[in-house]
């Protein structure tokens, strides 16, 4: 990782040219994860971190209003021999 | 044919007979014995390598990361970038110049970095807290290795070994952490799994023994890894001293019979594990022809616990 602003190999592709967070889409993260990352800057990393954040986040609100598929399983009984109940946490 | 390197965990003076032991031998030889001589005696591996193992590996290693990151004085978010850093640099192939070419829609190199983002997020406030061992270091991806009292007709002693995840205090009580992604739902039966499991139950000994903690037991750190998200769930699995015990004993006949195949020549077939076994194109096959296939379809590689890494 380089902590340098923008690595100058990565600046005629880097999707992050002006403020990078302000340009953060499912485009750049695409194309973040098919660039070689050996000439990421940390701004660079900080776009992937906070795009993945952004959909973290909207997951949730998805889940909470029961959108997403699957079981959630803190909602389902849990094994008896072994529960956090029993750790009082 | 490659030249495969001596495989240290095998005897010198008993052809076949292993001493030093992790959870992936000694699983493999409770699956089944014909099962354990193709994968750790003769060392045959599909020739493709498992997605579930890659993906578990990294996921391990950028958590690792972020441990020692933290360990280190770095803030939550310069550690999760460290470990996001680690995981796009080791899911690269330079040589290639392409990304680790998955074609799992669950695992994959985008599903593994959202993986390590949100799990570090989610466990943020952690109320895990990783044990600082005597030398500063967090107790992560820990290396054990120690003598049983078990020997062989020959006297060599039979050893343990194996890689620990974690060691967390919860309460002032200290378990074993072990990280596990699945594809499937977090549900009951998906935590009973592990109780009893030989995996969880070697680690659980060992830990007895080689760091003298009282240890509660263990507490699995799943995660489910899914195409559009992923979710994380945690379980204790306790173990009492009369399991420990119960599982040590056992341990010894194991052992013995391992012995007495090694001295035989012959392990021989479970033929009710061959269910989503990688080798049951092979036994299926007419004795006489499973070598040529073997040849064909898979390829060597030395699984030696002493050295080894993916128990996952």
């Amino acid at each position: 990782m380089t902590e340098t602003q923008q690595s100058p190999t990565n600046t005629q592709q880097s999707p992050t040219n002006g403020n990078p967070l302000e340009e953060a889409s499912p485009t750049s993260l695409e194309e973040y994860f098919s660039r070689d990352p050996e000439g990421f800057t940390k701004q660079d990393l900080e776009v992937v971190v906070k795009e993945l954040r952004r959909m973290r986040e909207k997951w949730k609100v998805e889940e909470a209003s029961g959108a997403t598929k699957g079981k959630k399983a803190s909602a389902q009984k849990r094994p008896e021999a072994g529960s956090f109940d029993d750790l009082g946490i | 044919m490659v030249d495969l390197p001596v495989n240290t965990s095998f005897s010198t003076l008993t052809p076949g007979l292993q001493l030093a032991w992790d959870s992936v031998s000694l699983g493999a030889l409770k699956t089944c014995p014909r099962y354990y001589q193709l994968t750790i005696v003769e060392g045959w591996t599909p020739k493709r390598r498992s997605v579930h193992l890659d993906f578990g590996i990294w996921l391990h290693s950028a958590r690792e990361r972020y441990y020692h990151a933290r360990a280190g004085g770095e803030s939550h978010d310069d550690a999760v970038i460290t470990a996001v850093d680690f995981t796009l640099r080791a899911t690269w192939n330079k040589k290639l110049n392409r990304p680790w070419p998955s074609d799992d829609s669950n695992k994959n190199r985008f599903t593994l970095v959202r993986t390590v983002v949100w799990y570090l997020d989610h466990w943020a406030n952690d109320p895990l807290e990783t044990v600082i061992l005597a030398n500063g270091r967090p107790a992560v991806e820990l290396s054990f290795r120690f003598e049983t009292t078990y020997s062989s007709r020959e006297g060599e002693t039979f050893l343990l070994s194996g890689h620990l995840d974690r060691l967390a205090k919860l309460n002032d009580q200290i378990y074993i952490s072990d990280l596990k992604s699945t594809k499937h739902t977090m549900d009951k039966s998906y935590f009973e799994q592990f109780s009893p499991d030989n995996q969880m139950s070697l680690y659980d000994f060992a830990v007895g023994v080689v760091y003298a903690l009282p240890i509660q037991g263990l507490i699995i750190d799943a995660v489910q890894v899914a195409v559009t998200f992923s979710r994380f769930d945690r379980n204790p699995i306790p173990r009492s001293e009369a399991q420990r015990e119960e599982w040590y004993k056992g341990l010894g006949h194991w052992l013995r019979m391992a012995e007495q195949f090694a001295r035989e020549g012959e392990w021989p077939m479970n033929d009710k594990a061959c269910f989503r076994c990688d080798f049951r194109s092979i036994c299926s096959k007419p004795p006489s022809v499973r070598a040529m296939w073997l040849e064909a379809d898979f390829e060597r590689r030395v699984w030696d616990p002493l050295i080894a890494r993916g128990d996952i």
